[in-house]
């Protein structure tokens, strides 16, 4: 089977992979050493592989990884800031409790990204809908949506000021 | 998953490639089509995949006929359009409860209409609307009403060596109010699939309506019921006395099987109570307005 080399930008890094026809994403990203996305049911149910490709969060063992050719995809790993500084998301989500055995948070913390970009103040619906395609068996979710609403009250003070300038 | 990926940029060579390789399969969003190929459902030595070709991206109207839903428009778009919120709002509510929102970002309504499962949520609303099916092909393009598409589950009328571009949605009428409820059932409300789904579409024009009723999940292939149409559209009223008459014929007109999702006689109950539903919303809001 043919091998193709597929350039695209990785947590804000130009980077290459070789990848072949029918690999997902998720194989493709955690054969370059990108663990913080999971391999859970592998068919598009659990969203522990779940990243950002471009403003839109997917599945990522629902994507061909040649399909991310010249794209920017972004995982938790990519949330993290120089000095290892932690995302005010990742932050709540630790803050909250919103972790038990931690294999579904990196997905949840992609989605809540994806949601928090496009409603910055979700209600408890938009919550629940957001999160809707990501499954935590060990939390009960309540502690993941309060993380959800903490993180979105820290991202008021940045986002407004960006405004203002 | 052992396939060789084609990525051609245009549907004249994406019919190249169906030519040269017959047995391809083409992948649009791929939502259902990467799990039927893993779980060994389906074989594939060869994929198609859309994604780059400009033609059949996005949701493209046409002055004063309708929508055109191009057949990479993903389920997110279409929550998203304006125009189809307005007069296809039916549309947008099914597209709101398929799967997930990750999901929808990249499942497409073509997809769902060209998966065609008994549950797919688009497609009663597309019924209602009375959608076109548009394919291009090696011979002439061709126009199809979606009642006629799907002949089975997971069976279109879908020739060889041809691909779907668009589904279109008709343009109501000048002066023409629609209203319009998707209604249905899950066993939980996300990534499930419809236990029943019904669909209502009022058309009012002043004080009169022409109703459109539309179910999935109830039968072998999503349908109108075109007998309930016709007694409330002489009607023009709903009422309770109206109500029994119809959900009787609608219940009649079904024919649900008990599966893992729910039994005959739990489907047969809630396609009582959602007709009945849809109808008194659709009636109650159109009215009033």
């Amino acid at each position: 089977m043919n091998r193709y080399r597929v350039r695209f930008v990785l947590n804000h890094q130009p980077t290459q992979m070789e990848v072949k026809d029918g690999q997902t994403l998720l194989r493709a990203l955690r054969e370059l050493g990108v663990t913080s996305v999971k391999r859970g049911c592998e068919e598009g149910e659990c969203g522990a592989c779940t990243v950002l490709i471009g403003s839109k969060a997917y599945k990522s063992c629902m994507i061909l990884a040649r399909e991310v050719e010249g794209k920017e995809v972004l995982t938790s790993e990519g949330l993290v800031t120089v000095g290892s500084k932690l995302h005010p998301i990742q932050k709540a989500f630790i803050e909250e409790g919103a972790i038990q055995c931690g294999f579904c948070t990196p997905g949840m913390i992609m989605a809540t990204y994806a949601l928090l970009m496009e409603h910055p103040h979700p209600s408890k619906e938009e919550i629940m809908d957001g999160l809707s395609g990501n499954l935590c068996r060990c939390t009960g979710y309540s502690s993941i949506f309060r993380a959800v609403e903490k993180a979105s009250k820290i991202f008021d003070a940045p986002q407004e000021k960006e405004g203002e300038a | 998953m052992d396939f060789a990926l084609l990525r051609p940029t245009s549907l004249s060579e994406v019919l190249e490639m169906m030519n040269e390789y017959p047995k391809a399969r083409l992948k649009a969003g791929g939502t259902d089509l990467l799990v039927w190929i893993k779980k060994g459902l389906i074989s594939a030595d060869h994929v198609i995949d859309m994604g780059l070709i400009p033609e059949i991206k996005g949701i493209i109207p046409n002055e004063g006929e309708g929508i055109h839903i191009g057949a990479m428009a993903t389920l997110s778009d279409v929550i998203c359009h304006s125009a189809i919120q307005k007069d296809y709002p039916d549309l947008t509510q099914a597209c709101r409860m398929h799967s997930d929102p990750l999901i929808r970002n990249q499942a497409t309504v073509v997809g769902n209409v060209c998966s065609a499962v008994p549950s797919g949520d688009c497609i009663p609303p597309l019924l209602a609307h009375r959608a076109l099916v548009h394919t291009v092909g090696s011979k002439e393009p061709r126009v199809m009403p979606l009642e006629k598409w799907i002949i089975a589950p997971r069976t279109t009328r879908i020739l060889p060596e041809e691909v779907v571009s668009s589904v279109f949605l008709p343009q109501p009428e000048e002066g023409i109010r629609v209203v319009g409820r998707y209604l249905r059932i899950s066993r939980r409300k996300a990534l499930d699939l419809a236990q029943v789904g019904v669909c209502c579409v009022m058309e009012w024009k002043k004080s009169s309506f022409q109703t459109y009723l539309s179910y999935g999940a109830v039968s072998a292939v999503p349908f109108r019921c075109l007998e309930a149409e016709q007694i409330i559209n002489e009607a023009q009223r709903v009422d309770e006395e109206l109500l029994q008459f119809v959900v009787d014929l609608a219940v009649g007109s079904v024919q649900p099987i008990s599966d893992v999702r729910a039994s005959q006689e739990y489907r047969i109950q809630m396609v009582r109570e959602l007709t009945r539903q849809a109808l008194m919303e659709c009636y109650l809001e159109g009215r009033d307005q």
